[in-house]
C-alpha cells in the first residue's frame, strides 16, 4: 500500500490534471463545455447540475470524503432553487473550501449579484457567457490553471 | 309828596321791571322763579315804605305791611341761594322749617303789638314806630337769614369756579351791601328811635339790582339773555321821565303850593324846553352808556368770532359745527331764529338741505331751499343778502325777470321771517348759506353786524367743509374697511382652500409616495423579470455561440468551405442577437429610470479616447478604413461616469466605422465656451433629416433609411448614448450633408460639472411616470 502510495506520489504529480467543478445546469451548456475541455489536455472535469448536489460535495470536501478541486466554475440559476450564491457562501464558510478559485460563469447580468459576490464572497470573476466564448474561455481557464 | 317818595317810586319802579323780566325770561326756570318772588318781596316792600310814608290815615296798618314784606325777603333769598345754581330740589323739611320762623313773625307782626306796637305820623319828618317785645326776634331773624345767604354764596366761592363763580359773587355783593344799608337803617336805628333814614333800605336795593343785573348781562346770571341794551335805555328814561315829573311837582307844590299856580305855568314854560333838552342829552348819555357798557351783552365781535373758531377748530363732527354756528350766531346776535342750509351733493340737481334750524318752520323753510335765485344771487355776490335792502336791490336791477326774482325771494324770506341770508363761500363756491331771522330787539342789521357775520359765515364755510371732508375721509375708510374685511375674508377663505389644497397634496404626496414605492417594486421586480429574461435568452444563444466557435476553431476537425461559411454567418448572427439581448436589458434599465450616472473626479478624457480607439482600430482595419484622432487644442480633465462615457464613444465610433465603407472616421476634440466638443465624422452612407431627428429618441420609429441603416440593436446603442450625455447634462446630435456624403455626430459636454454628484438622468421615474 506504501509502495503504491509512493509509486503514485512519485509518479502522478508531473502527470495530475488539474480539477474543475464545473456547476451548470443547462444541457446544451455542459455539452459545450464538456468537448471545450475534451479538446484541453490536463484538465479534469466535473460537472454538478444542481445545488443541493453541489452543496452535498462541499460537505464531502470537508470531511475529506471527496476530493477538493482547483477551480471552481459556478452558474448562479439552478433549477433547484439552492443557487450560485448560496453555494459559494458555503464554499466561503467551509475552511477546506474556503480558499479555492471560484468564477462565476453565468448569463444572469444583475449588478448588484456581481458586487456582492466578488466584494463579499471573494468571487475571482464574474462572467457573461455570451462574451465568453470557448475561444476565449480556452485561455483563460489555461491560465488560471497553470497550464501551458 | 317829597323826595325820598320821588326815589323810592324810581326804585319800584325798576324793580317791579326787572322782577318781571326776570319771571317772564325764565319761568319755567325754578332759580328764576325764586329770584322774581324776591324781587316782588323787595317790590311789595318798596310799594309799603311809599304807602306808610304817605299815608295818613293807616300808618300802622302799612307799617305792619311794611314790616310782613321785610320778612319775605330774606326767606325768599335764603330759599333762593339753598338751590342756585342748580335748581335742584330743597328738602321738604328743610323749606318748612325756614318757613316756619317767617310765618309765626309774620302772624305776630299783623295780628299782634309783640313786633310793631304802634306807629303814628309826624309831620315834617319821618313816622315813628313803637316797636313790641319781641321785636329783638324779628332783628334776628332777618340778620340770620341774611347772614345764612351770604355763607351760602361765600362758600360758592370755593365750590365752584367759572361763571357760577362769578354769579355768586355779584350776588353777594349786590345783596349784601343792599342789606346792609336796608337792615342798618330800617331794621336797627329805628330800634334806636332813629326814623329819619328809614327809607334809604328800599332805595339801597338799587345797588343790588345793579350787580344782579350787571351779573345777569355779564355772566348770564339764571341764563337770562335780555337785550339789556334796549331795556336798560327804556328803563332808565322811564326813571327819568317819572321821576322829573314827580320833582317838578313837588317843586312846584313847594313854592307855589299848587301845581296849578299861575307862576307855576310861567316856570313850566321855562322847566319844559330844559326837560326837552335835558332829556334829549340824557337819552343820548344812556344810549352811549348803554352802548359801551353794556354791548357785549350782545356781542363782542372778537369774542363772539373766537369762541367760534375755538368751536369750530376743536370739532370735526358736521352736526356738532352746524349746532356750534347756528347756536353762536343765534345767541350772540340774539335772534329770533337762525339756520344753516347745506348743499347737498348727492344728487344729480344741485338741492340745499336743512342741516339745522332753531325758530324757523322747516316746512317754510323748504321754499327757500329750491329757491334757485337766491343761491345764484349769493354764489354770484358772495355777500350777505339783507331782505330789507332787497327793494333797493329790486329798484336796481335792470331786468324784469330780475325785479321779479327779488320781489319774490323777498316774499319768500318774509315768508319764512328769515332777515339775512349769509353765502359760506369755500373756492368761489356756494356750499351751504346761512338764513338768520330778526333781532329780539328788532333793530336792524348795523353794518358792524353784517362784517361780523361775514367773517362768521367764512369760518362756518371753512368748518363745514373740513367736516364733509373729514366725513368723506372717514366714509371712504369706512369703505376701505370694509373692502379690507371683505379681502380678509377672501384671503381666509382661500387659506382654508389652501390649507384644504394643501391636505389634498400631502395626500397625493403620500399617494405618490406609496405609488413611487409601488413603482420602485414594480421597477425591481421588472429589472428581476428583465434579468431572468435575459438570462433565458443568453443561454441558448451561448450554446450556439460556443458550438459555432469550437467548430471555427477546428475542434471537430477541418471544415469545408461552404459549410464555414454558412458557420461564420451563423455565428455572426448569434453575435449580433447576443448584442440585442444585451443592450436590451440596458435600455430597459434606463427606460425605468434604474441607472444612475457617476459624475466622478473630472477624468482625463484624452486616456479614455486613446483608449477607446485603441479598442475600435481593429474593427476598422478589418473594415478597409482609416480612424484618427485629431488633437485640436489642451484638453481638460472632465467630470463625467468614465465606464458610462467609454460606452457612449464606443457605440458612436463603432457606429460611424460600421456604416463607413470608403474613406474612414475622423475624430477630434476641443473645448469652446467652457464645452467640450467631441465630433466624430465619416465618410459614409450618410444620414436623412428624419434620422437625425429620432437617432437619439426614445421610440424606435424607423424610416426606410433607418431600416437599411441600423441592422439589429443599432438604434439600441444610439439611444442609450444619449441618455448617457443628457446625464452629463449635455448634448449629443447628429449632421448630415445628405445621403452618402458622410455624416457626423457632435457630443458636447461641459467642462466645469459639480463633482462627486450622482444625477439622476432625465428620464427617471417620475418622468417616466407622469
Amino acid at each position: 500500500m506504501t509502495k503504491t502510495a509512493t509509486e503514485e506520489k512519485g509518479t502522478k504529480p508531473s502527470t495530475k490534471k488539474k480539477h474543475i467543478l464545473w456547476i451548470e445546469d443547462d444541457f446544451g451548456l455542459v455539452a459545450l463545455y464538456k468537448t471545450m475541455i475534451g479538446t484541453m489536455p490536463g484538465i479534469e472535469l466535473e460537472v454538478i447540475t444542481l445545488g443541493t448536489i453541489a452543496l452535498q460535495r462541499i460537505k464531502e470536501i470537508e470531511a475529506g470524503i471527496a476530493e477538493k478541486p482547483d477551480l471552481v466554475m459556478l452558474d448562479l440559476l439552478l433549477p433547484d432553487g439552492i443557487n450560485g450564491d448560496k453555494i459559494l457562501e458555503t464554499m466561503r464558510q467551509t475552511p477546506s473550501t474556503k480558499d479555492i478559485p471560484v468564477y462565476v460563469l453565468t448569463n444572469y447580468g444583475g449588478e448588484e449579484m456581481e458586487n456582492d459576490l466578488i466584494k463579499n464572497l471573494n468571487a475571482e470573476k464574474y462572467m457573461i457567457k455570451t462574451d465568453w466564448n470557448p475561444s476565449k474561455l480556452m485561455p483563460f481557464l489555461r491560465e488560471k490553471l497553470g497550464l501551458k | 309828596m317829597d323826595i325820598q317818595n320821588i326815589l323810592l317810586i324810581i326804585t319800584t319802579t325798576i324793580n317791579l321791571g326787572w322782577g318781571l323780566l326776570i319771571f317772564f325770561q325764565g319761568k319755567k326756570k325754578k332759580p328764576n322763579l325764586i329770584f322774581s318772588s324776591v324781587v316782588f318781596s323787595v317790590v311789595l316792600w318798596s310799594v309799603s315804605m311809599i304807602g306808610y310814608r304817605s299815608s295818613e290815615k293807616y300808618v300802622l296798618e302799612w307799617c305792619r305791611l311794611l314790616y310782613v314784606a321785610a320778612i319775605l325777603i330774606p326767606l325768599a333769598f335764603l330759599y333762593f341761594n339753598f338751590i342756585f345754581p342748580e335748581g335742584k330740589k330743597t328738602n321738604k323739611y328743610l323749606s318748612f322749617s325756614i318757613s316756619l320762623p317767617a310765618i309765626v313773625l309774620i302772624i305776630l307782626t299783623i295780628f299782634t303789638n309783640l313786633i310793631i306796637s304802634d306807629a303814628f305820623r309826624i309831620e315834617d319828618a319821618e313816622n315813628k314806630i313803637v316797636f313790641g317785645a319781641w321785636y329783638i326776634l324779628y332783628v334776628l331773624y332777618i340778620i340770620g337769614y341774611f347772614s345764612w345767604s351770604f355763607l351760602i354764596l361765600i362758600s360758592n366761592q370755593k365750590k365752584y369756579t367759572g361763571i357760577i363763580r362769578a354769579q355768586s359773587r355779584y350776588i353777594y355783593i349786590g345783596a349784601a351791601s343792599a342789606s346792609t344799608v336796608a337792615m342798618t337803617t330800617n331794621l336797627l336805628l329805628p330800634w334806636f328811635n332813629i326814623f329819619v333814614v328809614n327809607w334809604l333800605g328800599q332805595v339801597a336795593t338799587f345797588l343790588w339790582v345793579s350787580f344782579t343785573s350787571y351779573a345777569i348781562i355779564r355772566y348770564r346770571l339764571m341764563d337770562i339773555r335780555i337785550v339789556v341794551r334796549k331795556a336798560v335805555i327804556y328803563f332808565l328814561s322811564a326813571g327819568f321821565v317819572f321821576g322829573m315829573f314827580y320833582l317838578v311837582t313837588w317843586m312846584y307844590n313847594t313854592i307855589f303850593g299848587s301845581v296849578f299856580d299861575n307862576g307855576a305855568y310861567l316856570l313850566g314854560l321855562i322847566i319844559s324846553p330844559i326837560f326837552v333838552a335835558l332829556f334829549a342829552w340824557l337819552n343820548v348819555r344812556i344810549k352811549g352808556f348803554a352802548n359801551k357798557y353794556l354791548f357785549f351783552s350782545l356781542y363782542s365781535n372778537q369774542e363772539t368770532i373766537a369762541k367760534l373758531t375755538d368751536d369750530l377748530t376743536n370739532s370735526i363732527d358736521l352736526s356738532k359745527i352746524i349746532d356750534s354756528i347756528v347756536n353762536s350766531i343765534k345767541n350772540a346776535m340774539q335772534l329770533d331764529r337762525a339756520g344753516i342750509l347745506l348743499i347737498d351733493q348727492a344728487g344729480e340737481t344741485i338741492k340745499y338741505k336743512i342741516a339745522k334750524v332753531i325758530g324757523f318752520n322747516e316746512n317754510n323753510g323748504i321754499s327757500l331751499v329750491q329757491d334757485n335765485f337766491l343761491t345764484k344771487h349769493l354764489g354770484k355776490t358772495q355777500k350777505p343778502l339783507v331782505r330789507d335792502e332787497m327793494q333797493m336791490l329790486e329798484k336796481d336791477s335792470i331786468s324784469v325777470e330780475e325785479k321779479q326774482s327779488f320781489s319774490q325771494l323777498a316774499d319768500n324770506m318774509k315768508h319764512i321771517e328769515a332777515s339775512l341770508c349769509l353765502p359760506m363761500i369755500i373756492s368761489n363756491k356756494l356750499i351751504g348759506i346761512i338764513v338768520l331771522g330778526s333781532k329780539v330787539s328788532g333793530d336792524a342789521y348795523t353794518k358792524e353786524d353784517l362784517e361780523l357775520l361775514a367773517t362768521l359765515s367764512k369760518q362756518a364755510a371753512i368748518a363745514v367743509d373740513n367736516a364733509r371732508l373729514y366725513k368723506e375721509v372717514q366714509d371712504f375708510s369706512k369703505t376701505l374697511q370694509q373692502k379690507v374685511d371683505e379681502q380678509t375674508k377672501e384671503i381666509r377663505e382661500q387659506k382654508n382652500k389652501v390649507e384644504k389644497a394643501l391636505a389634498v397634496e400631502k395626500q397625493a404626496h403620500e399617494l405618490e409616495k406609496h405609488a413611487n414605492e409601488e413603482l420602485k417594486h414594480l421597477d425591481e421586480n421588472k429589472t428581476d423579470f428583465m434579468l431572468i429574461t435575459q438570462h433565458h435568452l443568453r443561454t441558448p444563444l451561448s450554446v450556439n455561440n460556443g458550438f459555432l466557435d469550437l467548430m471555427l476553431n477546428g475542434t471537430f476537425g477541418k471544415i469545408p468551405a461552404k459549410i464555414k461559411d454558412v458557420i461564420l454567418r451563423l455565428s455572426e448572427s448569434t453575435q449580433k442577437e447576443i448584442d440585442v439581448v444585451n443592450e436590451l436589458l440596458d435600455v430597459s434599465s434606463y427606460q425605468i429610470g434604474k441607472d444612475m450616472i457617476h459624475l466622478d473626479h473630472p477624468i482625463d478624457l484624452e486616456a479614455l479616447m486613446n483608449e477607446t480607439l485603441k479598442d475600435l482600430t481593429a474593427e476598422a482595419e478589418s473594415h478597409g478604413i482609416y480612424l484618427k484622432y485629431e488633437k485640436q487644442g489642451e484638453i481638460p480633465n472632465v467630470p463625467a461616469d468614465r465606464m458610462k462615457l467609454k460606452l457612449v464613444l464606443t457605440n458612436v465610433i463603432d457606429n460611424c466605422i460600421k456604416y463607413t465603407a470608403k474613406g474612414g472616421v475622423t475624430v477630434t476634440m476641443e473645448v469652446k465656451n467652457d464645452k467640450l466638443l467631441i465630433s466624430v465624422t465619416d465618410t459614409g452612407i450618410g444620414l436623412s433629416d428624419e434620422v437625425i431627428q429620432n437617432l437619439f429618441k426614445q421610440s424606435f420609429h424607423r424610416g426606410e433609411q433607418a431600416k437599411k441603416l441600423f441592422a439589429v440593436g443599432k438604434g439600441l446603442g444610439l439611444f442609450l448614448s444619449g441618455k448617457i450625455v443628457e446625464g452629463h447634462h449635455g448634448r449629443i446630435w447628429a449632421e448630415s450633408r445628405g445621403d452618402g456624403k458622410g455624416s457626423g455626430f457632435y457630443i458636447e459636454l461641459p467642462v466645469k460639472q459639480e463633482i462627486n454628484q450622482s444625477i439622476k438622468i432625465e428620464n427617471n421615474i417620475n418622468v417616466n411616470n407622469k
